[in-house]
């Protein structure tokens, strides 16, 4: 049986599998031009879809996101352009304000898909989890109580406390 | 640590409660939301607004982001009091207009409510909001009407269009 976490992950690596052909296509005709090429684009997935695409984490957390894609982008504005097309395409939107996202020291990121011109990297799930209770615990209170209780992140905790959240809050009602 | 282990315990079992479930049936096969969760997909299933609402409250507080967009584009699958509502309904009515600013909603911002009313959904049918027509009645002399029929059979397109096409075509011409 296939679980969503493995379509959603088929549709992440079909979005940037698009991608990848488009920045090759139009650099085909830019050398073809004469025209300086795209550099290679690196996107640096966080937020919900980070955790999803983690077969780990979403085997032991229950998941709900919305359509918007927090991601850091490395590329260039067309390559950027193109993206968020393919993203509506997909009923995906890309959060503009991603760059506001925090990310706790120590976060480690991991490659997820390498293409020839698109490489995507996914915050690893417990800085993830760090950076959602610090900076939006209201929003994230279930998923947390849910991460801590699990015992999977032996460390989260700890981390909370160390970058300034109130883990008390998570007790409370 | 003892208490947030009994609170996970509590979000386990509001996880299984019917209002929760009816509530993402509803957002998930309409494609409001996604999930990992199993969840039987209701698209044509009308549910409360109360228990929308208690759902985003106290399990998942995703559903209160898309919730105003969800009223606005789904609404009849959705059966509440208007005035047990004041607050959401406020926000639909500025999402119905088109309007760049409006209130927040159980402290989410209106920039961010507005992203769903403008948002695809799986059901080609549900428009956008920038897509959706808006009714109105005009009372034309008969001497622009028929100019109008005619641009129309001429044209091979509808009288709407027409009228859609001379304004788009004054606009980009003052530009």
């Amino acid at each position: 049986m296939i679980t969503y976490m493995e379509k959603f992950k088929e549709q992440i690596e079909e979005i940037f599998k698009q991608l990848d052909k488009l920045v090759e296509a139009e650099n085909l005709e830019r050398r073809e031009n004469g025209a300086p090429i795209l550099q290679n684009a690196e996107v640096r997935l966080l937020g919900q879809a980070s955790l999803l695409v983690n077969s780990r984490v979403s085997a032991v957390l229950s998941l709900a996101l919305t359509g918007d894609l927090d991601a850091l982008l490395k590329m260039e504005s067309f390559t950027k352009e193109s993206l968020k097309k393919i993203l509506h395409q997909h009923g995906l939107v890309y959060d503009e304000d991603s760059h506001l996202v925090w990310i706790p020291d120590g976060a480690v990121f991991e490659e997820l898909l390498v293409f020839e011109n698109v490489i995507v990297k996914i915050i690893d799930p417990e800085s993830a989890l760090v950076s959602k209770a610090v900076k939006a615990p209201q929003k994230n209170k279930q998923l947390v109580r849910q991460a801590i209780a699990s015992g999977e992140f032996p460390r989260l905790a700890a981390r909370i406390i160390c970058h300034g959240g109130d883990l008390e809050f998570f007790g409370r009602d | 640590m003892d208490k947030i282990r009994h609170a996970a315990k509590i979000d386990a079992k509001k996880r299984k409660d019917r209002r929760y479930l009816d509530t993402m049936s509803l957002l998930v096969s309409k494609g409001l939301l996604r999930t990992n969760m199993k969840i039987l997909p209701r698209p044509n299933s009308r549910i409360s607004l109360d228990d929308a609402v208690w759902a985003g409250i106290n399990v998942e507080p995703r559903i209160l982001e898309v919730l105003p967009a969800a009223v606005l584009r789904l609404g009849r699958h959705f059966v509440f009091l208007p005035e047990r509502h004041a607050g959401l309904l406020e926000v639909v009515a500025c999402l119905r207009l088109g309007a760049v600013t409006g209130p927040d909603f159980m402290g989410i911002s209106y920039k961010k409510l507005r992203i769903w009313a403008d948002f695809p959904l799986k059901d080609g049918r549900v428009k956008t909001v920038s897509e959706k027509k808006i009714m109105r009645a005009y009372r034309l002399r008969p001497e622009i009407f028929r100019k109008l029929e005619n641009m129309a059979k001429q044209r091979g397109c509808t009288e709407t269009e027409v009228i859609e096409n001379v304004i788009r075509f004054s606009f980009s011409a003052r530009l």
